[in-house]
Parts: structure tokens; C-alpha cells; sequence
């Protein structure tokens, strides 16, 4: 032990430092095992990991919870009924919609019109 | 495996510290290894009582605990951090066991100069643990807190509620009394006259 005489006669603050600086001795292991178990309930939860769980939660908010899957659901069935039960092509689809038939002008009434025929020639100002 | 799963005895205590606040239990063993025996010495300084000791302890080390998911990074090392909890605990402890504020009751007589020649350890630390023992419970505080603990006089005073003059008397005094229970180990303990 190194001791000045003049500034410490009795070796006491070089001991002090020398504790002081000493290495601790080992924790007894039943307190050690106690202060592990604290730590094990007190360990603040992980951030949750992505989950299909999640994913799909996420999805289900992302188009307005279960109203709007209802909502989904009801119109891919009627999709996948009018694809089963449509009544044939888009254009036979569209006559019976629209009855086309019904407005359409008869042009071959029409043309059989003489009449007719002058009165447009007699609008656009032709004589014969 | 990925680096930043693996611990190694090189982390920091800080980061070990943020580690078990994210919610690795694993680093709560490092930092027990590394922390828990220097709070355990420091409380049984001062209380010298091994149940007393190890409850300051276990609070204190608790209370690292709770505080890991708020710990900000940069200030205060856990290390000192923990001291101080520990401190304030154990002074605490002290106030309490006198049950009355320390700074007014007097200081009780030295213990019988012959308590020292009952040690046995040879140990030059051992045997000044087990002069610390003998000292009144102020002045050991006091003589820890500044010689062990490197608190300043105003910090020692601030914990232990009283004065800094209090304190600067009760650590002459305590250092007095250190070495005369240690004079007569002088040979054994190694110091030359």
C-alpha cells in the first residue's frame, strides 16, 4: 500500500481508494434470483411483430370495418349472379333495357314516303 | 444471427439498458452482473444490515426497471443513476431507523477501542468494512457517501438532511475514528510506520 506521511500519516485515505476502487464481491445467488424474477415481470412488452391477424384487421378497417365488407360481399355476389344468370350479349342486353326497337324510326316507312320526300326537297329549297 | 439481436459484454450499460426496455429480457442479466454488486456493497456501507442491504437492492434495481422504457439516452449513466437511487434509499432507511431527523440528536459515544481487536479478517477492505461497521450511523454515512461514493459535501448533505458543516464535521470525525479502530491492525494491514 502506498501511504504519504505527510498528507495521509495514517494510510487511511490510500485504503479508502483502494476500496473504493475495489472489485465487489459476488450477489448471493437467492438474490440474484430475485432481482432476475423482477426483472423477467416487470420487462416492458416488445413492439407486436406483423401478423395475418393484424394484416388482416388492417385490411378490414382500411375499407370501413365490417359494413364495408358486408357492403364488398353483397356486391361480388351480384356480380357473380348477373355472370350466371345474364340474359346473353351486351348488345341484346342493352335492346331489351332500353327497348330500342320501340324508338328507333322505321326507315323503310320512311323511304316509302313520297310525300315526305318533297317536303324535304321543297325544305332544302330543290324543285324539280 | 443478426448483430443487433446478439448482446456481448462490450454493450454499454446504456444500451443494454434501452435493450431491456424495448423488451429484452436477456439484458437484465448482464446489467444485474454488472450493477446489482456495487449497489448491494454500497447499501450494506451504509446500513450495515445484509437484509436491509439487499431490499435497497432490489428496490433500486426494480426501479431501473420501470424506468428502462423512458430511459433518454446521453444523460445520466445507469450506473449513476442507480447509485443515487440507492442512496436515497438506504439514507433514507437511516432516518427512519433513528426516527427522528438525523442533524438533532447527538452524536453517540465511540464504540469500545477494543471492539477492533475482535476481527479477524486479515483483509485490508475487509477490515475496513468492519471498522465502518463500528461507526455510528451518521458518521458512517457520511465517511461512505464522500470517500467511497465521491458525493460532494452538499450532496451528502442534501440526502442526509442536515448541513454542510454537519456533514464536514461528521466525515473528520468519522475518518478519526476509522483510524484509530484501525491503528491497532496497523502491522496487519500493512502500513509502516
Amino acid at each position: 500500500m502506498t501511504k504519504t506521511h505527510d498528507t495521509d500519516p495514517d494510510g487511511l485515505d490510500a485504503l479508502l481508494a483502494e476500496a473504493r476502487t475495489a472489485p465487489p464481491d459476488a450477489l448471493p445467488p437467492a438474490l440474484q434470483a430475485r432481482l432476475l424474477a423482477d426483472a423477467q415481470a416487470a420487462l416492458p412488452r416488445a413492439a407486436p411483430r406483423p401478423s395475418l391477424r393484424g394484416w388482416i384487421a388492417g385490411a378490414l378497417a382500411g375499407i370501413g370495418g365490417a359494413p364495408g365488407l358486408a357492403g364488398m360481399s353483397a356486391a361480388g355476389l351480384a356480380g357473380l349472379w348477373i355472370g350466371f344468370a345474364g340474359p346473353g350479349p351486351a348488345a341484346e342486353l342493352a335492346a331489351n333495357a332500353w327497348n330500342v326497337a320501340l324508338l328507333a324510326p322505321d326507315l323503310s316507312a320512311f323511304e316509302a314516303g313520297h310525300e315526305d320526300q318533297a317536303l324535304l326537297d321543297l325544305i332544302a329549297g330543290t324543285t324539280e | 444471427m443478426p448483430r443487433d439481436t446478439r448482446l456481448a459484454m462490450t454493450d454499454s450499460d446504456e444500451a443494454l439498458l434501452l435493450r431491456y426496455g424495448a423488451g429484452d429480457a436477456a439484458a437484465a442479466r448482464l446489467l444485474v452482473e454488472r450493477l446489482a454488486p456495487r449497489v448491494l456493497r454500497l447499501a450494506q456501507r451504509l446500513l450495515q444490515d445484509p437484509a436491509e442491504a439487499e431490499d435497497v437492492t432490489q428496490e433500486a434495481m426494480l426501479r431501473l426497471w420501470r424506468i428502462a422504457p423512458d430511459w433518454q439516452p446521453g444523460g445520466a449513466m445507469p450506473s449513476t443513476w442507480l447509485h443515487r437511487v440507492a442512496v436515497n434509499l438506504a439514507t433514507d432507511r437511516l432516518r427512519r431507523r433513528r426516527g427522528v431527523g438525523l442533524d438533532t440528536i447527538e452524536e453517540p459515544d465511540d464504540p469500545a477501542p477494543s471492539a477492533v481487536d475482535s476481527l479477524i479478517e486479515g483483509d485490508r477492505r475487509r477490515a475496513l468494512d468492519e471498522a465502518l461497521a463500528l461507526l455510528p450511523d451518521r458518521q458512517r454515512a457520511a465517511v461512505v457517501l464522500r470517500h467511497l461514493e465521491g458525493l460532494t459535501n452538499p450532496e451528502i448533505a442534501a440526502h442526509l438532511g442536515i448541513g454542510v458543516e454537519a456533514v464536514e464535521s461528521l466525515t473528520a470525525r468519522g475518518k478519526r475514528r476509522l483510524a484509530q479502530l484501525l491503528e491497532g491492525r496497523r502491522e496487519e494491514l500493512g502500513y509502516e510506520r
